[in-house]
């Protein structure tokens, strides 16, 4: 499977669920396994969990916009 | 009433998990908790990978009660006249190698390289970072910066991390990973930037001859191909012209690599004052032997 089908279903099942925090955690595993210190975010190697974190976070304020989500 | 308390409660634990969280991406970062996080993982993931990959080729071997004969007497016949066009330009390959080595030999540059296989677990389509997973490690003799060949004379990558029974290789391709490499006839020494997924990019002076379809070879006395020009993107404005290159190899169809151990070369004062020039970690001499049906189909295209 590849890594954009994992992102694609982590944001379908993030509006499916209410607190989906595992949003995050499945980032962190992928840059645990896969993840090495990349060059161009200052060797900095959790941007799996930090995009993660992103996406929970811009979610929850999309979330909170919708009318039709409530 | 209660809803309202119920959210405030899920907003306040919310914040607690992304305070925790920050507090854990921000110890990662300066203890490099990833390592460890990694060798545990790794520790877990590597039988499972092994055991899909294993499952897979029983599968693959049980299809052809699902294809038809008249498929696959027709794959059989085309894969026979594939077969006939390498064995011809494998000959002719061994003769240049040797010829090749020959040389080097009479002129005191004996090579001699040793290198292990290797089964690849993970490909890069997995991740989003252009990394591969091993399947050997520090129980193989795996080090940090062994360069991972994945065929004759194709280097893709230099292992970046090494556990004990597994290993990540950090391709060339990744994003943002500069390698020192040689463009064109004229021999152009330039840096390739890696764009992720087998792609590079490069800037050359418009002035220079470059066509699609050149190899880039990495600066070694055997000429290791690291990629095939795939586009050059020239602007009448920009003094300088874009090369877009890619490896000359699917990634994703790779099922085995090769990580060279060691090489022993009768003379290695070109690479140490090359080395010196440079300022930076330049690449070991291997062997050089084209093998790959892509690099041969592009030679032949080109003839």
């Amino acid at each position: 499977m590849p890594w954009w089908f994992s992102l694609l279903l982590a944001v379908i099942l993030f509006f499916l669920f209410n607190n989906f925090v595992e949003i995050i955690i499945a980032g962190l595993l992928i840059d645990i396994i896969y993840g090495v210190p990349q060059v161009t975010f200052l060797n900095f190697s959790f941007i799996g969990g930090l995009g993660g974190l992103i996406i929970y976070l811009l979610g929850i304020y999309f979330k909170k916009g919708l009318k039709f989500y409530h | 009433m209660s809803y309202l308390l119920d959210r405030k409660k899920n907003n306040q634990k919310t914040i607690k998990i992304i305070i925790i969280l920050i507090i854990v991406f921000s110890l990662s970062f300066i203890f490099r908790l990833d390592v460890l996080l990694s060798k545990t993982a790794h520790s877990i993931a590597t039988p499972i990978w092994q055991t899909k990959i294993f499952l897979g080729e029983k599968i693959q071997s049980y299809s052809f009660f699902i294809t038809s004969k008249k498929n696959l007497l027709k794959e059989n016949n085309q894969l026979k006249g594939e077969l006939f066009v390498f064995k011809g330009d494998l000959i002719q390959k061994e003769a240049l190698l040797a010829e090749n080595l020959a040389l080097k030999e009479a002129l005191s540059r004996v090579v001699k390289k040793t290198s292990i296989l290797a089964v690849v677990l993970a490909k890069p389509n997995r991740s989003p970072y252009d990394t591969m997973v091993l399947d050997i490690g520090e129980n193989a003799g795996v080090i940090k910066g062994d360069l991972v060949e994945a065929f004759e004379g194709v280097i893709i990558g230099k292992i970046e991390e090494v556990f004990s029974g597994s290993s990540k290789v950090r391709l060339f391709s990744s994003a943002g990973v500069k390698t020192e490499v040689i463009i064109g006839e004229e021999n152009i020494y330039t840096t390739a930037t890696g764009l992720g997924g087998g792609n590079f990019t490069t800037s050359l002076p418009r002035g220079v001859a470059i066509e699609e379809g050149d190899y880039i070879l990495l600066p070694n006395i055997n000429s290791q191909v690291l990629g095939i020009v795939g586009k050059i993107i020239a602007n009448p404005e920009d003094s300088f012209q874009r090369i877009l290159f890619k490896l000359p190899l699917n990634l994703s169809q790779l099922k085995w690599v090769k990580i060279i151990k060691d090489y022993q070369s009768g003379d290695t004062s070109y690479y140490k004052s090359f080395n010196s020039f440079l300022g930076s970690e330049i690449l070991k001499p291997q062997v050089l032997a084209f093998h790959s049906p892509y690099v041969a189909n592009k030679k032949n295209d080109l003839n």
